[in-house]
């Protein structure tokens, strides 16, 4: 590819983003979108912004939808080059995911889990069907809404934390035994992935990959390019305290809390063709906010590079380098739009070579009919 | 929030953006000096250097123990043995301890060379005078480099040898910075008067 | 005071959940009070992440988070330095050094730290309010499983 410098765009690059901004505005009285109203009322998108940004910053992912009107991939963009601006002042410490205060748990494996299964916020048991009441939503109906639910609360705070379904089943020797391996895990904002990689750079990258990115391909397993065949054993969905050196004391002390989904499926069992005995075999997705569909199609793919490993990949599931260098959206997503800048000298190369083939092929033409 | 609470200049973000930039000039044109007194609230042009480049993710050395513990508890930077620092602090008024032997970095990875931050005093006027020349001077250009021990120069002569390899000096007074990034090709031409 | 304090662990939390603005003014005030300085620079920027996976008990990081630290010096009551930190899940510096002289006053038992013990108690109350709401998210949507033959169509006929 070769590259020629051209000019002339400036103002018409100035205007184009000027226009970006009006676009907001143009067409309507209605006031300007609070970052706060983003965040509450469209915690989903919120939060997919979050985990492909890979930056827990609530504001400004809400900034950065604001920016990008509702741009989910540009938006993560932009948290992305924010990080890239910011000084790294500390690894946590690990974090352990059963202190996580829930807000939703379920198990599909089992309906009796060790402390019970909550719903929390889910539109799984909806039907999809409008509600029109909402295109005119009163402030006072808005606000009853909330005053209505938070009526009767009950005055103990009751237990938020939850032991782990697959805890459990490990105990009950259904699963293969795991030691706390406490290895450096691989820095994926530091070093690029060059195969092979540690899981852990599998699971950082799939952490803040596209949500979409990650569906399709774990879709593609589950359709039958692979046979992962999972059940969830656990999904939760809640408030991870973060733990940090208070720097006096040394103490580990809570510096916040990030909403973040988790998700273990259960697999089909292998039988290890040693003496060991067969048990199930598992896969591990999470991220930041509440984000059910990555969290399972992660933990899908984990568990399909895991017998891609052991196996030799046998479809794109489970061939680490085609899922992991495929599902990160502001990489797919830059390479996309790169098409759209000037790419004129490349394209009259094309164009040159085309006319040249296409004079050999009427002179060829030519001299058969000639010969006739 | 209060007076009280101030946090000192050099360590302010928006005061270390001032004098990184005037260090970058200095870099890139070598035999320039710059005053950094207005960013420095009064501390030593040789610490708001510091202040700029460092933080908890470098090595800094300080064979000459010039700094305070104040001093390391506001740069958070890694105190580190010489050879394997990436920032090196010293006393350029004595000649170099015959032991410093600075990092020089590799064929692949010339950057991990160490950036040497010297402490003179009359930098520019006065003292042991320089010819510059190399990229970012035009033809030629000279520098007088205070009561910097001529036996840095020689040092330096050493450490740069084999280019790309070698180290990048950054030559403080109390509040003004010159550099010798290792690319410039130094002539040493006595004292100034 | 009639209920014991908090331990210190606890107080980062609790400020940070305590009205911004009054954290401000009160910390201002004792800052003032105390000839507090800063200890080391406050700093605003990233941290990664670490967590423990429960499959295979790997660690590796979910992704970062904006961490702001601060750490200062008071002028304690016997004339001696104490000193105040703060680690919170943010990127203001100033409200990282409020909670820092906030910490120190209240560790040390310095004048004020009876309005900070104010403060964290209207904390611990907010926080403890949210608990209770996500408990009752919980609570409320806890799934009653009876079998069918037992119940009848319905789960809760």
């Amino acid at each position: 590819m070769s590259y020629v410098a051209v000019r002339g765009g400036a103002e018409a690059i100035a205007q184009s983003n000027r226009l970006l901004d009006a676009l907001r505005a143009l067409g309507g009285d209605s006031a300007a979108i609070e970052i706060d109203v983003i965040e509450r009322q469209m915690p989903i998108l919120h939060g997919r912004v979050l985990s492909e940004g890979g930056l827990y910053h609530p504001t400004l992912a809400a900034l950065a939808l604001k920016q990008s009107l509702g741009d989910p991939l540009e938006a993560a963009f932009m948290l992305r080059a924010y990080r890239s601006t910011q000084p790294r002042l500390a690894t946590t410490p690990t974090h352990e995911t059963n202190g996580m205060r829930l807000i939703r748990r379920i198990s599909a494996a089992f309906k009796d889990i060790p402390g019970g299964q909550m719903l929390g916020p889910t539109p799984d048991y909806l039907q999809r069907l409008f509600r029109f009441d909402l295109i005119e939503e009163e402030p006072q109906t808005f606000r009853d809404i909330a005053r209505g639910w938070l009526g009767n609360l009950p005055d103990a705070a009751l237990p938020t934390s939850f032991p782990k379904v697959v805890d459990a089943l490990r105990g009950e020797g259904l699963l293969p035994q795991a030691e706390p391996c406490d290895g450096e895990p691989f820095d994926i904002t530091r070093a690029p992935l060059v195969f092979p990689v540690p899981r852990s750079a599998s699971l950082a990258t799939m952490a803040r990959g596209e949500t979409g990115g990650l569906l399709a391909l774990a879709y593609s397993n589950m359709r039958g390019y692979g046979d992962v065949h999972p059940t969830v054993g656990e999904l939760r969905v809640g408030y991870l305290p973060i733990k940090l050196p208070h720097p006096v004391t040394g103490e580990l002390i809570e510096a916040g809390e990030v909403l973040m989904t988790e998700c273990e499926i259960i697999a089909m069992y292998e039988d290890t063709g040693t003496s060991d005995k067969p048990v199930f075999t598992l896969g591990y997705g999470a991220c930041f906010g509440h984000n059910e569909v990555k969290a399972i199609a992660m933990a899908i793919l984990d568990r399909s590079m895991q017998a891609g490993l052991t196996h030799g990949p046998r479809n794109p599931s489970e061939d680490p380098e085609f899922v992991l260098l495929h599902v990160d959206g502001i990489e797919s997503m830059g390479f996309c739009t790169h098409y759209k800048m000037p790419h004129y000298i490349t394209f009259q190369s094309d164009l040159d070579r085309l006319r040249t083939t296409q004079s050999k092929h009427q002179a060829r033409e030519k001299e058969t009919t000639d010969a006739r | 929030m209060t007076t009280a609470l101030d946090v000192p200049a050099i360590y302010r973000p928006k005061h270390q953006q001032r004098l990184f930039r005037q260090l970058l000039d200095c870099m890139a044109r070598p035999g320039s000096v710059a005053d950094l007194a207005a960013w420095t609230g009064g501390a030593p042009a040789a610490l708001a250097v510091l202040a700029a480049l460092c933080d908890s993710e470098v090595s800094l050395a300080d064979p000459q123990r010039l700094l305070t513990g104040g001093d390391w508890d506001f740069l958070e930077c890694r105190q580190s043995p010489v050879a394997q620092a990436r920032f090196i602090f010293v006393d350029g008024t004595t000649a170099p301890a015959a032991d410093l032997e600075p990092a020089l970095g590799a064929l692949t990875t010339p950057e991990q060379g160490a950036t040497i931050v010297i402490r003179v005093s009359g930098l520019g006027t006065t003292g042991q005078k320089v010819r510059l020349s190399g990229p970012g001077i035009a033809a030629q250009c000279e520098l007088g480099l205070g009561t910097l021990h001529p036996g840095w120069l020689d040092q330096r002569a050493v450490w740069c040898r084999f280019f790309p390899l070698g180290v990048d000096l950054v030559v403080c007074d109390e509040s003004r910075v010159a550099a010798l990034p290792r690319t410039t090709r130094v002539t040493q031409m006595g004292m100034h008067r | 005071m009639t209920t014991p304090i908090p331990p210190r662990s606890l107080w980062m939390r609790a400020f940070a959940a305590a009205e911004s603005d009054r954290v401000l003014a009160l910390a201002g005030r004792l800052a003032i009070e105390h000839g507090a300085t800063h200890r080391s620079a406050p700093r605003a920027g990233l941290a990664l992440l670490r967590l423990r996976e429960s499959v295979m008990l790997d660690t590796f990081y979910l992704g970062e988070i904006p961490v702001t630290t601060a750490r200062v010096a008071l002028l304690g009551r016997d004339g001696l330095h104490v000193e105040g930190g703060a680690v919170v899940m943010d990127d203001d510096v100033e409200f990282a050094a409020a909670l820092a002289v906030l910490d120190g006053v209240l560790a040390h038992g310095l004048a004020g730290a009876a309005e900070a013990r104010e403060l964290l108690d209207e904390g611990l109350a907010q926080i403890e309010r949210v608990a209770n709401v996500r408990a009752a998210m919980l609570s409320r949507t806890k799934v009653d499983f009876s079998l069918m033959a037992e119940a009848g169509d319905d789960n809760r006929a």
